[in-house]
């Protein structure tokens, strides 16, 4: 009689799980969620935080795009920054990262300093002193005139300021650089002991080893550092305030200045946006060539 | 049975929620509680103020030291200080005040003001508060700065005056008069002929802010009127900004002004200028109330004295600026409104604290506060001067249209594209004329 007995339902306990994450859920939701829904609110209204918001459509928009010169000049401004600092940034890091992947004594040491820069951060107090070492009297142009190289005018002309600025976001590297190096770490050393045996040089076993099985990893930095520096703000706006002639006038410079200077919070939102759909697209964008260039031992979960 | 269970579950779920939100309950019926005033008790009751204010070392200092002093006067009242530099300062605090988090006394500039007191009822009227006694201050300066839509809502802390603030010392050595009165001309060649014998010095200290001052009281003394009127309308001509940028250039190109692209760096903060502090610029051109910050970075040999703004040969007005220094406001947010009103009361009238906090907000307005502060010789000859000066040739005041922000920032870039030679004068003249005219359409759309 009991050979036809029925398999009992197994038992459902996501209850309790909810119950273990919900902090964390009522965060998402009150610190992430609603401000992301509300801002899409507020862009087509011309709330200024004092008033109540009044509903204005398309206006926030419109304006925007039809009578801002500032909105253009901050979209190319921030443009050029991450087209530059983006593929330094990345270059320099796995250039590093290999370097310091050598077996050497006091390697350690090295990796730690290397990676100093980018604990410190993008900080208020580095951007002072990025300020001080790059004035037209800092301590740069002091040893530049010493080798009759200089001065330059870092950080008051409006042709250098914003390579300036990028300088200081790829000099903090260090987060880069450690994935890079655990990425190294993981590749299996009988591939460059097949490749030596078959006498390649090292640059070629660089080019057709290391990096194709860092491809991954190069996607990863490539769009977190992507993400960052369109939402790049501090430096921009404590060393040079998006001068000279708004050459340093990043899209988040100019988000805040119509957020906090003008009160213009309908504006502002509708500019979050825009820039939100921006880094989307971006980001699509690499995800959609990445099939072409980025390379997965396990063949990916495509096939 | 299963049933049952399954009740029991989410039942459980539900007394968890449940006490979450007793928790939260219960933290906010404390919080009620902490703020309702005991009757019986009032008198004795401890009160904590925020006080917020920005400036420098000395301003710091001395406002400190009155907050202690007040400490004898209310025992029961605890003034908690939040202070720091100008840069950033207005950010924050509009962000305060609409987040209604704004400290209970607030030092707030006059542009602001003007801004916010359109925008909402942020402020205590202290007409409404008799702890508050206005008599010792010029009804007209109240009126003119402070009184919006018949309520007094914020009081001057001080006369300022803008000037010239003089490097004596330097300009003695370097054969540059300290005590003329200059006009556009004049200071052209003066500021050339110093550049050419010594390509490091440079006449003015300036950054974009202070140039943008300067092109507006150019406006001013070419046309007699507001260069942005009250109804929204411009008040000068294509060929009175074409002129006034036609200076700024040739002033530029001559050096008689220190590199737009090296002195911005120290844009809200003139006194961290190197050429400042190495004394390779002889002047600057500024409110009254910034001389202390400038003097205190200069060795203790160097002597600093004030002369009139430059005026122009021929002006209609003289385009000199007199106004508050800062302006000292309650918030309509304040939970301990009366206690705040008396201490801003003891801190503008008392004259103990005339002496403690002497010319750090420049000259006291309440006359009491001047006599006390300057028998304890605790106001600057050189402000003193700069601000019987100011008063003596005070021009036109400004409007709130004028000192929008919005408007302003539209000066400050052409102003930049001049300076860098990046825009002829004519065009320059004619993109102000368009953008303020597009930007003062939509502002008088939206007010």
């Amino acid at each position: 009689m009991s050979v036809g007995r029925t398999l009992k339902p197994r038992k459902n306990y996501n209850h309790i799980g909810l119950l273990y994450i919900l902090p964390w859920i009522i965060g998402l939701l009150i610190f992430q969620l609603y401000p992301f829904v509300s801002s899409l609110y507020y862009s087509f209204t011309d709330y200024n935080m004092v008033t109540p918001p009044k509903f204005i459509g398309l206006t926030n928009y419109k304006n925007i795009f039809l009578h801002d010169p500032d909105f253009y000049q901050s979209l190319k401004v921030t443009g050029i920054y991450v087209l530059l600092a983006v593929p330094v940034k990345l270059a320099f890091a796995l250039f590093i990262a290999v370097l310091l992947s050598a077996k050497l004594k006091g390697i350690h040491f090295l990796r730690t300093v290397y990676y100093l820069p980018s604990i410190l951060g993008g900080s208020v107090a580095i951007s002072v002193l990025w300020r001080f070492l790059f004035m037209k009297e800092g301590i740069i142009n002091s040893m530049l005139t010493k080798l009759h190289l200089g001065p330059v005018d870092w950080l008051g002309s409006p042709d250098v300021a914003l390579y300036t600025l990028g300088l200081l976001t790829v000099w903090q590297f260090g987060s880069s650089m450690v994935l890079f190096l655990a990425g190294i770490q993981q590749i299996p050393s009988d591939l460059y002991e097949a490749g030596s045996i078959d006498g390649a040089s090292k640059p070629r076993m660089f080019l057709k080893i290391t990096l194709p099985l860092l491809t991954p990893i190069v996607l990863f930095n490539l769009v977190m550092q992507m993400v960052n520096a369109f939402q790049e703000f501090t430096g921009a706006f404590v060393i040079t305030n998006g001068g000279p002639m708004k050459s340093t006038y990043l899209f988040a410079l100019k988000l805040y200045e119509e957020a906090f200077t003008f009160f213009k919070m309908g504006y502002a939102s509708a500019l979050s946006w825009i820039m939100f759909v921006l880094i989307m697209a971006v980001t699509a964008i690499i995800f959609r060539t990445s099939n072409s260039w980025v390379y997965y031992e396990d063949g990916g979960d495509r096939s | 049975m299963k049933q049952t269970q399954r009740g029991v579950r989410w039942l459980a779920v539900a007394v968890l929620l449940t006490s979450l939100l007793s928790g939260c309950s219960k933290d906010n019926t404390a919080a009620s509680g902490s703020n309702t005033p005991a009757g019986s008790d009032a008198s004795a009751k401890q009160t904590t103020l925020r006080f917020s204010w920005w400036g420098g070392e000395d301003r710091h200092a001395a406002t400190l030291a009155a907050i202690e002093a007040y400490k004898q006067v209310e025992p029961n009242v605890t003034i908690e200080a939040e202070y720091q530099g100008f840069d950033g300062y207005e950010q924050k605090i509009k962000t305060q005040l609409a987040g209604k988090t704004s400290a209970d006394i607030m030092q707030l500039d006059l542009p602001w003001l003007q801004e916010l007191s359109r925008k909402g009822d942020f402020f205590v009227n202290l007409k409404d508060q008799p702890a508050f006694d206005a008599s010792g201050l010029d009804q007209e300066f109240l009126n003119n700065y402070s009184v919006y839509n018949d309520k007094l809502i914020a009081v001057p802390t001080g006369v300022n005056a803008y000037c010239l603030i003089i490097n004596k010392t330097l300009a003695d050595q370097l054969g540059v008069p300290a005590d003329t009165e200059w006009d556009w001309d004049t200071l052209y060649e003066a500021g050339k002929k110093l550049h050419e014998q010594d390509s490091s010095k440079y006449l003015l200290l300036t950054d974009h802010a202070a140039i943008r001052q300067d092109m507006v009281t150019m406006l001013k003394q070419r046309t007699g009127s507001q260069w942005v009127k009250e109804d929204y309308s411009l008040g000068f001509t294509r060929e009175d900004a074409a002129a006034s940028f036609d200076w700024l250039l040739k002033a530029m190109e001559a050096g008689v002004y220190q590199p737009l692209g090296e002195s911005d760096l120290f844009f809200g903060k003139i006194d961290q200028n190197p050429k400042w502090i190495n004394q390779d610029i002889v002047m600057a051109p500024s409110m009254s109330s910034i001389l202390l910050s400038l003097k205190n970075v200069l060795p203790a040999d160097v002597e600093i004295t004030t002369g009139l703004p430059i005026i122009a040969k021929d002006a209609k007005d003289s385009g000199v600026l007199v106004r508050p220094s800062q302006l000292l406001a309650v918030s309509n947010d304040s939970k301990h409104q009366e206690e705040a009103v008396k201490f801003l009361n003891w801190f503008m009238n008392d004259k103990e604290a005339a002496v403690i906090l002497g010319d750090v907000r420049s000259v006291p307005p309440v006359k009491s506060s001047q006599e006390a502060a300057v028998a304890a010789g605790k106001i600057d000859a050189a402000i003193t001067h700069a601000v019987e000066l100011g008063l003596s040739r005070a021009g036109i005041v400004d409007n709130s249209v004028a000192n929008n922000s919005e408007v302003q920032k539209i000066m400050d870039d052409i102003v930049q594209k001049v300076s860098y030679g990046k825009s002829t004068p004519e065009q320059a003249a004619d993109e102000l004329i368009a953008n303020l005219t597009s930007k003062l359409a939509e502002l008088k759309g939206r007010s």
